[in-house]
């Protein structure tokens, strides 16, 4: 059971579902004066019906290639944690220090965190590019493109 | 209609004019080739200069840094990854394997010469065909828009070198996902979770820069920490491509440009439709389809003509008809109005010199911009010789505060974060990006002209097969359905060699 399409059938089953019943929250109108609701659900329940077709037809070359390849998923988890925490940490972090700290913070933790996710880098190595980037934001974004992000605010 | 021509070669070679022009390009091929910050964020950022100058000093100066970004966006899009504008992501499908390759340098040169052509192209078209293809534009009722959009689309899944059936999906999906924001007929906000700034739905780059840049960036951290390189062989890194290599992209770029100047004209998505398109085309046309995805040149000379003579015959729609297709062309029809030239059927007669003017700076432009850049090539993909661990994080930023400055807000930076992870995910179980922004793009345009075209009707769906022109639009894309569904049923008992594929996101 555990194969490829069925997952990716899965999951266009949960976003078809999900469309279908939220659209059923708007008008739905008629035919000739459609409401807000009428085009997604149909877009919904398309999708709902493609779910279908990619679990009951033939796998695809793909397919067979991804089952042929498949890995536990606690390999993948195991190797990929580092690097994924970093990168996708990095960019939450720069959203919220963003909003708070400015963008001269939020850059340097962006780079500084993101950089970490690969071993190879040293906490020197990963502490010197930020400083360049943040260089390098101020003088080409601030100044340069004149982007209304302060380079610091307070709360 | 000679006569036209050499009054604008007369006006784009005044002295005044070749340096707006050429200050233009500059400043827009630096400014493009910092992803995210596409034509828009330049010209919007730069409007305001060009308020003192004289009216065809400010439009060829806004043109010149129209392709100037375009031409950066390429670049970033060939070597990073990372689409700044939405005709760009077809640019990335082929562009960066090719990079990977190490063959990044003659991709960006290819990209060049074919935008180069296509602009040719557009200009000698336009010069024939003008007043015609004002007429054809009129041709074109809501009816026929959604069947070319529905084609379109159909010819989009094909992009994907996986599964065409997923294709068509990611395609659904991404009109859902352009379903969310404020409704245009009845100003329901739809999908909004209770956000307020997704009103505005999901801001184009951030969707852009989410599907190809931070699923390209969580997809490469699986090899992190052993080392890699963008790039292999960084040896054989020439900018000029090999000998045979022009002469076999030639008829990919003429397809590319018959295509871009053909749907250039139609208002909304001319150019991005335009290179989806000609990309199908040049996989149907190719001898090695299967090339398609994993670094094929044609990927990269077909789509960027196409997108480049569409934006020459895309000032049709926008200076006679005062409709603008894209914002790109909506911010050139404000520049003009500032300076009080109003669009219209008018235009072409009563300031000829610069209509024409502004078609041979666009030719004039791209071939400053192959002069500029020829030398600077070599230095962009040298960058790629930087080891990825110190790439990647920079990208991040790149992606952060790109899509920050759309719109000045850190809300579309968590969207462009959603996207990503939700990107990835998808591209890992075979939903393949290009197909879900084609959908996202088209998905409001394709609505409206859907629920027009049914109003008109008065709910009689036949509408879209009874009239000619979107009839012939529906029988294709019923065939190409057809074609889909018999590939899919038929059994295939021979066993599919793994192959080694670089471009697996």
């Amino acid at each position: 059971m555990h194969k490829h399409k069925y997952y990716a059938a899965g999951l266009m089953l949960l976003i078809g579902m999900a469309t279908a019943l939220g659209s059923l929250e708007y008008g739905m109108g008629t035919l000739a004066r459609m409401g807000p609701g009428y085009f997604p659900l149909l877009l919904g329940i398309l999708l709902v019906f493609i779910s279908i077709l990619i679990a009951v037809t033939p796998d695809s070359p793909d397919e067979i290639r991804a089952d042929a390849e498949r890995e536990p998923f606690r390999a993948i988890a195991r190797r990929r944690l580092r690097p994924w925490t970093a990168t996708v940490g990095g960019v939450i972090a720069f959203i919220v220090i963003g909003k708070y700290g400015g963008l001269v913070p939020a850059t340097f933790v962006l780079i500084f965190m993101s950089a970490l996710g690969d071993p190879k880098n040293s906490v020197k190595a990963s502490f010197w590019l930020a400083i360049g980037v943040v260089a390098f934001a101020i003088a080409a974004f601030h100044y340069g493109l004149q982007l209304q992000f302060p380079l610091f605010s307070w709360g | 209609m000679i006569d036209n021509l050499i009054l604008g070669f007369q006006t784009a070679f005044s002295l005044h004019n070749l340096m707006y022009a050429f200050v233009g390009v500059v400043l827009g091929n630096l400014i493009g080739v910092l992803p995210g910050i596409g034509a828009l964020a330049a010209i919007s950022m730069l409007l305001p200069i060009t308020y003192g100058l004289d009216p065809t000093g400010a439009l060829l100066m806004l043109a010149g840094l129209y392709y100037g970004t375009s031409f950066g966006g390429a670049t970033t899009s060939i070597l990073l990854n990372l689409p700044g504008t939405a005709s760009h992501a077809v640019v990335c499908v082929d562009g960066n394997p090719l990079a990977r390759q190490g063959r990044g340098g003659q991709a960006i040169f290819m990209a060049m010469f074919a935008s180069f052509l296509g602009v040719c192209v557009g200009i000698v078209l336009m010069m024939f065909f003008s007043p015609m293809l004002v007429d054809v534009a009129f041709l074109f009722g809501p009816t026929e828009y959604f069947a070319l959009m529905l084609m379109g689309l159909l010819a989009a899944s094909t992009l994907t070198s996986g599964s065409p059936l997923k294709g068509i999906a990611s395609v659904v999906v991404g009109l859902i996902f352009g379903v969310v924001g404020t409704d245009v007929n009845s100003g329901v906000a739809r999908f909004d979770f209770g956000i307020p700034e997704l009103q505005d739905g999901i801001a184009l780059v951030a969707l852009a820069m989410g599907l190809f840049g931070i699923t390209d960036v969580l997809a490469n951290a699986a090899n992190l920490g052993e080392g890699t390189l963008l790039t292999k062989g960084i040896g054989g890194q020439s900018v000029r491509p090999g000998k045979g290599e022009i002469r076999k992209a030639m008829p990919s770029i003429a397809r590319g440009s018959v295509i871009g100047s053909a749907l250039g004209i139609l208002p909304g998505a001319g150019g991005t439709m335009a290179s989806f398109m000609s990309y199908a085309t040049e996989k149907k046309a190719s001898r090695t389809p299967e090339l398609f995805g994993r670094g094929a040149m044609e990927g990269v000379s077909g789509p960027e003509s196409a997108n480049s003579s569409a934006a020459i015959t895309a000032f049709i729609p926008t200076l006679t008809l005062g409709i603008p297709g894209d914002a790109v062309m909506a911010l050139m029809l404000g520049a003009l109005m500032i300076h009080n030239i109003t669009p219209g059927p008018q235009l072409m007669v009563e300031y000829p010199a610069m209509f024409w003017g502004l078609l041979v700076s666009f030719w004039l432009g791209n071939l400053m911009l192959m002069v500029l850049n020829i030398p600077l090539i070599g230095m962009w993909v040298k960058l790629l010789s930087v080891p990825y661990r110190l790439i990647y994080p920079t990208v991040l930023f790149l992606i952060a505060i790109g899509v920050y400055s759309t719109n000045n807000n850190v809300f579309d930076v968590g969207v462009v974060l959603f996207v990503g992870v939700f990107g990835y995910l998808s591209a890992s179980l075979g939903f393949q990006p290009a197909p879900l922004l084609m959908g996202f793009i088209l998905g409001p345009m394709m609505e409206e002209n859907f629920r027009r075209a049914l109003l008109l009707s008065r709910g009689d769906a036949f509408i879209f097969f009874e009239r000619p022109l979107s009839g012939s639009f529906m029988a294709i894309t019923i065939l190409m359905l057809t074609t889909v569904a018999y590939k899919r049923l038929r059994n295939r008992p021979k066993p599919i060699a793994v192959q080694e594929d670089p471009a697996s996101v």
